[in-house]
Formats: C-alpha cells, structure tokens, sequence
C-alpha cells in the first residue's frame, strides 16, 4: 500500500463528530482511494436512519473491516456500495465516479455472501464459469481460467461436485473463488465465515489474508467478531447505530480507543465511573471518583469541567499490589471472586462502591495468594486508563 | 461393568418383554391408522378393482346363454361355425323365451355388432316354430345367420373375460378373419378424444403456468401483510362452487355476453362476426384454465418461498443483468415446484368432466364426458370401465415419468 500511510494517519486522528471537515481535509490524498462515501444516509422505513452521514474512503488494495454489533448498520452499507440498496442521501464513488445509478451487475464488484450463494443447481465449475460465461468469454479461456481459479483455492477434484456435497469450508472457498475469478478490483464479504466453526474459521482467515496479499485486491470485509477484524485487517471501521465510532490500524483500536463503545467493545474492559476534577497537562487529566478518590487518566477526546466521565482500563493493565510511582493511581478492593482459566487467573474485586472490576494475572502455580474477601490494593498507569465524556458515541 | 453381562435366561427373558413391547407399539399404530385404511379400501381401491374387473369380465351372455357359450368355445372364429352351435342357439333362445330375457340378449348384442337388436328380436318372435335342422331354419328366417360377423359378435361375447372392451376403447375391431386390426378413419371415436383431452389438458396446464408464474412470485416477494391478502384472493376460487364459476363463464363469454359485447361495443369486432368463445375447445380451455389456476400457484409459492434472495443478488454481483439471472439462476431452482404445478393441473385436467360438460360444446368435450355417456346412456359400463382404466394408466405413466425425471434433477414429489 504505497503512499495510504498519510491518508491513514490523516483519517485516524479525526473525530467521527467533523466527518464532512475529515474528507475534505483528506481529499487532496486521495487519488488511490478506490471507494469514498460521501455522507451517505440509509433509511428503510423513512423514520429510522440505518446509516447516519457515513463518509468513509477506501484505499486500492488495503483490507477494510467494517466491524459492529448486529444490526449496527454494516450489511446495509456494504449492500450500497454493492448496488442492491439505493443510498437515500449522500453519495458513493468508485474510482472517481458516482455510482448511485449504476446496477450491480455493472459495477464489477465481487461479492461473498453469507451462505455463499452458490448456485445449487450448478456444479462447482458451472458456479465458477458463471460470471465468465456472462462476460461472454470464449469456452477455451474459461476453462483456463476456471482450472486455474480452482487450483488457487486447491478443490482441483471438486469442480464436478455439486455445492451441496461439499463441506461448508469448500464452499466458502468455492464462494471466494467464485468472486475472485472475473478479476474484480474490489471484493465485498458479508459474514463470510460466520457458518464455520472455530478451526475451520481460524484456517479461512488466514487464507482470506494471503489470498488478499497475493492478488492484491481490496476487501471490504464485514463482521461482528472482534477477533477476526483484529487480526485480518489493514483498517478495520468500528460501527455502532449507523456511525462510524472509530477507523484505525487495529493495534489503535485496541489499545487508542477514541470512544467508551470502542474501548467497550473491542477487547475486555473494566469501567469506572467519576467527574473530572482537573484537565491537567499533556493529556492526563484527574477524576473524582464517588467515593472521593481521585485517580489520572489519559484523556480522549473534549472533556468539559465537571463532566461526568467514564474511565476504562484493561484487565490485563491493572496491577495488583502496585509500586507507588508518580503516574500510578491506587484504589483499595475487595477480592469478590477467583476465576481459574489456567494459563491465567482472573479476579473480581469490588472497587469504590463500583461496578466490579476485573484483574487478569498470570498463573504462577501459587493460586492461593489471593482469597476471597482479602483487601487488596490494585493500580494503573494513567497511559493505561482512558478518561471520556460519558455518553459521546454511546 | 460385570453386572452387565447377562446370563442366557435373562437374554430370553428379555427378547419376549422387548418383542410383547414392540407388539403393543404395533398394534396402536395400526388402530391408529385403521379407519383411514378402512375408508380408503371402501372408497377408494375397491371401486377402483371393480372398474378394472368390469373392464375385462363380462358374464352376461354366457349366463343367458350357457349352451351357445361352450358350443363357441372350440371356434376358431373364421367363417361361420358348425350346426351344432345352430343348434345350441336355437336350444337357448327357446329356454330365453321363458324367462322373458330375448329384449335384454338383443341389447347386449347389439352393442357389439349396431343393428343386430332386429335380428334376435326376429328369433324371439319364431322361436316357437324352429325346428331342426336349425342351421337351416335360422338362415330361412334372416340371411345374416349365415354371415360371420354376428357370429363373431356372439363369439365375443360368450367368453366372460375378455378384451373387447379394449380393443373397442382403443378404435381397434377384430375382422373377418378374427384379427385384431384398426378401424378406418371415420369410425374412430375414442383416440381422438384422448388425444384431444391431452391436447387440452397440455395448453391449460400451459395456460395455467404462463398465468400462475407471475402471481407465484410476486406472492412469494410480497411483505407478509399483503402476501396474505393476494393469497385470499387466489384462494377464493377454492370456496366458490365449481358450478356458480362455469356458469359465470357462460354469462361472460356467450355470443351475446359481456366480453363479446364489450368488443362490439368498443368497435374491435363488428356485430356479425362476435367470438365463439364458449362451447367449443376455447371456452373449455379458459374456464378449465381459471379452475385449476390455485393447483399451479400453490406448488409455485411454496417452492419459491424457499428460493433465497441472496442467490439473485450473487448472480447480480457476478456481472447478470436482471433477465439472465433470471433465466439462468432463479427460473432452475423454481423446477420443483414448476413440475409439481404442471403435473397436479395436467392430471386434474384429464379427469375434468363438469366443466367440458357445460362449457365444451361439440368440439370441447373430453374423454370424462365420453365415460359419462357411457354409463348413463348407451349403458355399457364394460366399455367406460375399459376408457377409464386406460385413463388410469395414463396418468401412472405420467407419474411414473415425471419421477424418473425428478430423480435425475433431484427432487421428488411424495
Ligand atoms: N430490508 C430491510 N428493510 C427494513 N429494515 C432493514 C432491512 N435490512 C436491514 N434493516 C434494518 O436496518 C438495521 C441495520 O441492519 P444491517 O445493516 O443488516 O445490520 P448489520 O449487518 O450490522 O447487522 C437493522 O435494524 C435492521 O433491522
Ligand atoms: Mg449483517
């Protein structure tokens, strides 16, 4: 991906809430961006809107993931950009040019369903030359081109097979060829491998990614798992009622969250509740929590004085019995409950009359250090706890 | 797991409580399923086994008859045969005579050879003074005794199973000299209504799917609320009496009814040449069409209902404009239900008789009503149980065809 690295610094550090200020912004960056949505709205039944002012641009060959809880608007949006739903406001483009009126079929853009939608009544091979056939290419050079398609996803001996005597990975892989074989610029997956089970679905997605980094082609590729999305991604979209909350690498994702719903919702995480004390320096800011406490936190986004605040932090970035040093906020707990996972031990603990909070430690054989009702003292880094204004981007 | 292992005595022990088990479960299933078993047999295979019976065993005049019935037995039907069966016709028509029986013998045979009613009613009349030599007196009293084909006639008819029912449902005749060969042209009645009841049949099962197809899918596209409302109105035919929607037809398509009028009056035709639309073939196909439509959009509905939406929007994505997706992946997934429909209205149309019967005129009735004449009128139920049994094995090769198809493709009805 030559040349995305500005474009993609430029549209990390952008808050969704200036989205119209964002692609103007980046605008003059964006000669390779092979899909841009210009605040595009969606509403089915003219009262709710699906999609609130997406504007979005997609770099040529990157891996975009648009990831959201179910029913957050993302099998709507990559329908538009397929042509199958008419945006009711806003504008989609490819290379350049709208295609609001432009059908489906002459879009050129390759499409995985769901549940594959392989045609039933045609064999493997049939399914794959069917696109050739109605791009009418010559009986020769679709044969070479369906062997070929079926050796790059290694179901050479399948090609007379119905889709039904397959299992569900071959056909996922059928269904994936099947969208790669007209040699479309831009690939669109819906769920793709949310029908298989956890090997089967751990294999697809490393083959998903080195398909995309041989072919070089741009995937847009949506999904509720966070795992996938993290690992599969160049960018992945996090969307939540129809809004992008935040669009980042996704090692920013995970560790920058730009919302309480993204730091909620990717990874686990632990809330707390308080009011901003003092705006501090350097981005850390000071809050009071209800019990009077007062602990720092890197803060995100505008945070007006005496706003209520959420504040987040990993599990795995609280400490137990912490060393006093300058920037680590300590809070006494109550050890509520001991969970044993193995490799690791989580423990519950009940924090300034808060909802619990969760420690992640790592299992060093001496399980019975901890008890249940001992009080302990936990603390964090203020790097590692995320201060927002409660509220924004719910 | 030592308790486990059972020792010889207990194994029987075991066999009979599983199998007396297995008995009881047997034997409420099957009283569960008696009474339908009972009424299908009563109504159903038994009157069914009586027409194929019917259609093949006829004993009337070998009862009537029994000494011209052995004397037959050994002719080898060319010619005229021997005096002795002169003799034993003679014999049987005096004992006939006293019961009273010559009017309805002259019945009898006169369905097999048109005309022959005189001719036994003539030896009713003198049957007090033949005398033998019988062939003789026979002869002398109507030359035709001394041709072959009323003995041929007789000789059918004096064996109690026989095929003459078939071979005359089947425009066949036996000749002169006793093989079984085709009637001429002209006299052919029952071929050619076959052939024109599934000639009928075919285009209203056409009909039906050029009509049915379209209101299947939108059936099947519709929001739940207004799929429901379409279907009422598909299924309204359903609750109106067959009779009221025949006769409804009439009114509409009469020389002097609505549709003709409306032509006239609108200036597409003139008023000396209004449309016969009714009482021939067309009016049967157009109200056989509106009867049997529900038979073609059910199956349709219920297969396409199941066709997902996403296999025409892959087709979309894959580069199909709107009419090739169509063509080539929606319409082979609708085959199911598409074969379904056409067998269902194919072989109900077959069977149709009430509406021909009103509708058809001359040229638009169809075997049914054939059959129907057959038991109500001529009175030779031998005959329309041969039509209607060649009727049945129609239909099963169809069926059996239709399922050899379906197992290739892949789907099965049943
Ligand atoms: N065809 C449709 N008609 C009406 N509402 C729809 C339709 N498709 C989706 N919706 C609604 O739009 C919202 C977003 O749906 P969708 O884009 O499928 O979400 P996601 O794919 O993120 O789960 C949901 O509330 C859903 O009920
Ligand atoms: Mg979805």
């Amino acid at each position: 991906m030559p040349g995305s690295n500005e474009l993609e610094k430029a549209l990390n550090t952008v808050k969704p809430a200036n989205l119209k200020e964002r692609v103007q912004k980046t605008s003059a960056t964006l000669e390779d961006a092979i899909v841009r949505f210009v605040n595009v709205q969606k509403t089915y039944d003219s009262e709710r809107l699906v999609v609130r002012n997406l504007s979005l641009n997609i770099a040529r060959g990157e891996f975009l993931t648009l990831l959201g809880p179910s029913g957050s608007g993302k099998t709507t949006t990559l329908m538009m950009l397929a042509g199958f739903e008419p945006a009711t406001h806003g504008e989609i483009l490819l290379n350049g040019k709208s295609i609001n009126r432009v059908p489906p079929d002459k879009r050129g853009i390759g499409m995985v369903f769901q549940n594959y939608a392989l045609f039933p009544h045609m064999t493997v091979a049939e399914n794959l030359a069917f696109p050739l056939q109605v791009r009418s290419m010559s009986k020769v050079e679709i044969k070479k081109r369906v062997n070929a398609a079926l050796e790059m996803v290694e179901l050479e001996t399948l090609g007379n097979r119905r889709p039904a005597q397959l299992s569900g990975g071959q056909q996922q892989r059928v269904a994936v060829a099947r969208a790669l074989i007209f040699e479309p610029e831009l690939v669109l997956m819906d769920e793709p491998l949310g029908a298989l089970d956890k090997r089967l679905r751990e294999q697809m997605q490393y083959e998903i990614k080195s398909l995309h980094d041989r072919l070089g082609v741009t995937i847009v590729y949506v999904t509720h798992d966070q795992s996938e999305a993290l690992t599969m991604s160049d960018r992945v979209a996090v969307f939540n009622d129809g809004e992008i909350q935040q669009l980042s690498r996704p090692a920013d994702l995970y560790e920058k969250p730009a919302t309480a719903f993204v730091a909620d919702f990717i990874g686990e995480n632990n809330c707390l509740t308080g009011l901003l004390e003092d705006r501090g320096r350097n981005g850390i800011c000071a809050v009071r929590l209800p019990n009077g406490q007062v602990v720092k936190a890197s803060q995100v986004g505008e945070l007006g004085d005496g706003n209520e605040i959420v504040l987040s932090v990993r599990p795995e970035r609280v400490v137990l019995n912490p060393s006093r040093t300058a920037d680590m906020s300590t809070l006494e707990a109550t050890v509520d409950k001991l969970i044993y996972h193995g490799d690791h031990v989580r423990i519950r603990l009940t924090v300034a009359g808060q909802k619990p909070i969760v420690v992640k430690v790592a299992n060093d054989g001496q399980g019975g250090a901890v008890m249940k009702g001992d009080v302990k003292r936990v603390g964090w880094l203020a790097r590692d706890c995320r201060a927002f204004k409660r509220g924004a981007g719910r | 797991m030592t308790e486990a292992v059972l020792a010889a005595d207990d194994h029987a022990l075991l066999k009979t409580q599983l199998s007396s088990a297995l008995r009881r479960q047997k034997l409420s299933a099957f009283l569960l399923v008696a009474p339908l078993l009972i009424f299908v047999t009563a109504t159903f295979i038994y009157p069914i086994a009586g027409m194929l019976e019917r259609s093949t065993y006829s004993p009337e005049f070998a009862l009537e008859m029994p000494r011209t019935a052995a004397a037959l037995a050994p002719w080898d039907g060319t010619d005229v045969p021997g005096d002795e069966v002169f003799e034993a016709l003679a014999l049987d028509f005096k004992d006939s005579k006293t019961r009273q029986a010559t009017g309805r013998l002259a019945n009898l045979v006169n369905v097999e050879l048109p005309g022959a009613r005189g001719l036994i009613m003539k030896i009713g009349r003198g049957v007090d003074r033949l005398q033998p030599p019988y062939r003789e007196a026979l002869v002398a009293l109507d030359n035709d005794w001394s041709k072959p084909e009323i003995w041929q006639a007789l000789y059918g008819l004096s064996k109690a199973y026989t095929s003459r029912f078939y071979i005359a449902a089947l425009d066949l005749k036996i000749n002169r000299q006793g093989e079984i060969t085709t009637q001429p042209e002209d006299k052919r009645i029952f071929l050619p209504l076959f052939l024109r009841t599934f000639w009928i049949g075919a285009l209203v099962t056409l009909c039906c799917l050029l009509f049915g197809f379209p209101v299947a899918y939108w059936l099947s596209v519709l929001p739940m609320r207004y799929a429901n409302l379409l279907m009422i109105l598909v299924l309204l035919p359903f609750w109106t009496s067959l009779l009221v929607r025949t006769t409804a037809w009439i009114v509409l398509l009469q020389n002097q009814g609505v549709i003709n009028s409306l032509l006239v009056w609108t200036g597409a035709i003139s008023d000396s040449n209004r449309l016969s639309l009714i009482f021939n073939s067309v009016g049967t196909i157009i109200a056989m069409t509106h009867i049997l439509l529900p038979f073609m959009i059910l199956p349709l509905y219920s297969v396409m209902k199941t066709v997902p939406f996403s296999y025409m929007r892959a087709a979309r994505s894959l580069g199909a404009n709107q009419y090739t997706a169509f063509i080539r992946v929606y319409l082979p997934q609708t085959k199911p239900g598409v074969a379904a429909g056409c067998l269902l209205v194919f072989i109900l149309s077959l069977g149709y008789y009430i509406t021909p019967a009103l509708v058809g005129g001359e040229s638009g009735t169809l075997i049914s009503n054939m059959i129907a004449y057959q038991v109500q009128k001529s009175l030779n139920w031998g005959l329309a149980a041969a039509l209607s049994s060649l009727l049945l094995v129609g239909v099963l090769l169809l069926y059996w065809a239709y399922n050899r198809l379906a197992k290739v493709d892949g789907f099965k009805l049943g």
